[in-house]
């Protein structure tokens, strides 16, 4: 099994990535699955038919099946089963302040990851595309001494109470957590993309999110630089400065980013139906992911 | 230029994820109070003190004269110094008062996401409800749920006292900044003091995402006065088909925006040729965003 996580703050073209490189995996006869955790990202409007929190097949392309996991919606439910039965034991004042540490991005984002890493052991796919990815800030409260897999051990002796609520709530075992970072961290299975606007910000955010990830022993990184305005649409003085400071940047996150890196030019409009992900398919080369 | 306007806010929040050009926005609505007569202070959370790149000079710890722009002073807050010194604090009063495994487990829930922004919105009650100037910037907002959690009853290091003990309830200590946390309060939710101003890019993803922060502010009584829409495309250069497709594209988004902020004043500020960097630069872009 294979895993593609991508990477990138919201608007740089993250989510149109992921679903063109699933396509086109899924079209070079992969059996593969688009998973998204991200309210934001729609996969719905992208593939333009309904999507919902259990795969379901993409019509155009037989190889593809396309999940939404809600996040926001996984941790209500961990809210809920975490504190219904403390109704009536603890004062009001206490549960509210539970209830409301348990809205913070730190519920949400473990709660997503609990449900990716359950997406992980599915047996019926060959490759599996993530369109948001832990951030570093998730996977070192997973990992470092305060770690999650230490931290539900201890919580298991102790007061039974983890970040997303009691132990027994979570779906997944220490055991898969522990394989699932195992395979975050293993270059033959696993590839992190990040996506980068050619801009000092997004260029500058990217650099520093993949040091995080180098500083936890994840060195299977990936770059696109999306949004690269071509050549021939830069005739236009204004363009064609905007086209050098473009280029300036991707020659700075060049040097520094750890691995191959890969352009993408500046469509014309935004990605919607399975004709243009093929259109900008034929932009992603698998073998930046080393899959073929 | 020189007569303070009855309408400028005492204080101003530049919202939104990264990448949208908050900061820029923050920069400009600084300089441009500045120069209206407002004595003002500017202060940016970024790590990377883009506010100094923008500004070409050095941004400091302390408020320090910005060089060029008289009446205008910047400040940084760094996210990691604060969260650091505020974690110190907790747990050596914790150390002082509860058993070592319960300070173990303090320390784990410090660990949280929630703890950077408590720490930092700290930091930013100084220079809130300081006297010292007229106006202040600042190039980021607190979210939805971090008011929340500190309005609660307890303060942050109260709750994660009574989450670390199982559910007990923790020393009632009174709280010597709930006072100020009232106060500041008070100041975010009047609307003719305060202005919370999102900056979007005219595509889908960055409006849904800032529609639901700015939804979250909402539902506690902070209102979003001003939509900034960035990067949008001037006609007259979009002589390339691609471009004028884009164009065609941002036009759709920019008439939705007014429906899914309502009662926010939309504002436009055009690409521009280079990156905004220096007075001259940030000064235009103020007349667009804030020029009427």
């Amino acid at each position: 099994m294979r895993y593609l996580f991508f990477s990138g703050k919201g608007g740089v073209g993250k989510t149109s990535l992921a679903s063109a490189t699933a396509v086109r995996l899924a079209d070079s006869g992969l059996r593969t699955l688009l998973v998204t955790t991200d309210p934001a990202s729609n996969l719905g409007d992208v593939f333009e038919q309904a999507i919902g929190p259990a795969p379901v097949s993409i019509a155009p392309v037989p190889m593809l099946d396309a999940q939404e996991i809600d996040a926001e919606e996984a941790a209500r439910i961990y809210r809920e089963k975490a504190l219904g039965p403390l109704r009536g034991l603890l004062p009001d004042e206490m549960l509210r302040t539970m209830d409301e540490q348990m809205r913070g991005p730190c519920t949400v984002e473990i709660a997503g990851f609990d449900e990716f890493v359950a997406s992980m052991f599915r047996e019926e796919y060959d490759v599996i595309v993530f369109d948001t990815a832990p951030t570093g800030h998730t996977l070192r409260l997973l990992e470092l001494p305060s770690a999650w897999s230490v931290h539900i051990e201890e919580s298991a002796q102790g007061s039974g109470q983890t970040c997303i609520g009691p132990v027994d709530q979570l779906q997944t075992s220490k055991e898969q957590y522990d394989r699932a970072m195992a395979l975050l961290k293993d270059g033959s299975s696993t590839h992190f993309v990040f996506v980068a606007q050619p801009e000092h910000t997004s260029v500058a955010e990217t650099l520093r999110a993949s040091s995080e990830l180098t500083e936890l022993g994840i060195l299977n990184q990936r770059l696109i630089v999306n949004g690269v305005i071509p050549a021939e649409a830069a005739e236009h003085p204004f363009f064609a400065s905007r086209r050098a400071m473009q280029l300036s940047q991707i020659a700075e996150i060049a040097r520094h980013f750890p691995a191959e890196t890969l352009e993408v030019p500046l469509l014309n409009g935004e990605v919607k139906g399975v004709a243009m992900l093929r259109t900008l398919g034929r932009w992603v080369d698998l073998d930046v992911y080393a899959i073929r | 230029m020189s007569t303070p306007s009855a309408e400028a806010p005492r204080r101003f929040f530049a919202a939104g994820k990264g990448g949208v050009g908050k900061t820029t926005m923050a920069v400009a609505a600084a300089a441009f109070h500045a120069l209206n007569g407002r004595r003002t202070l500017l202060v940016t959370t970024d790590p990377a003190a883009h506010i100094g790149r923008v500004l070409e000079c050095e941004v400091d710890d302390e408020p320090k004269a910005v060089p060029g722009v008289a009446g205008l002073d910047a400040a940084r807050i760094d996210p990691h110094h604060e969260t650091r010194r505020y974690k110190d604090t907790v747990l050596l009063d914790a150390r002082r008062r509860y058993a070592a495994d319960t300070v173990q487990r303090i320390e784990e829930e410090l660990n949280s996401p929630c703890t950077e922004e408590v720490a930092v919105f700290r930091r930013f009650l100084d220079y809130l409800l300081t006297d010292h100037y007229e106006t202040v910037v600042f190039d980021t907002a607190p979210t939805g749920h971090t008011l929340r959690l500190l309005q609660l009853p307890l303060s942050y290091s109260q709750q994660i006292a009574a989450k670390a003990q199982g559910g007990q309830k923790a020393g009632a200590a009174e709280d010597a900044e709930a006072g100020r946390m009232r106060e500041a309060l008070a100041l975010l939710g009047d609307a003719g003091q305060t202005t919370f101003a999102f900056v979007v890019y005219p595509e889908a993803t960055p409006i849904a995402e800032a529609a639901r922060a700015s939804e979250e502010l909402r539902e506690i009584g902070l209102e979003t006065s001003l939509v900034i829409a960035n990067q949008v495309l001037a006609q007259e250069v979009c002589v390339h088909p691609l471009f004028r497709q884009r164009y065609e594209m941002q036009q759709k988004y920019l008439k939705e925006i007014p429906e899914r902020f309502p009662g926010a004043q939309v504002q436009r500020v055009h690409l521009h040729e280079r990156d905004v960097i220096g007075l001259d630069a940030i000064l235009r872009v103020a007349g667009e965003a804030f020029g009427g």
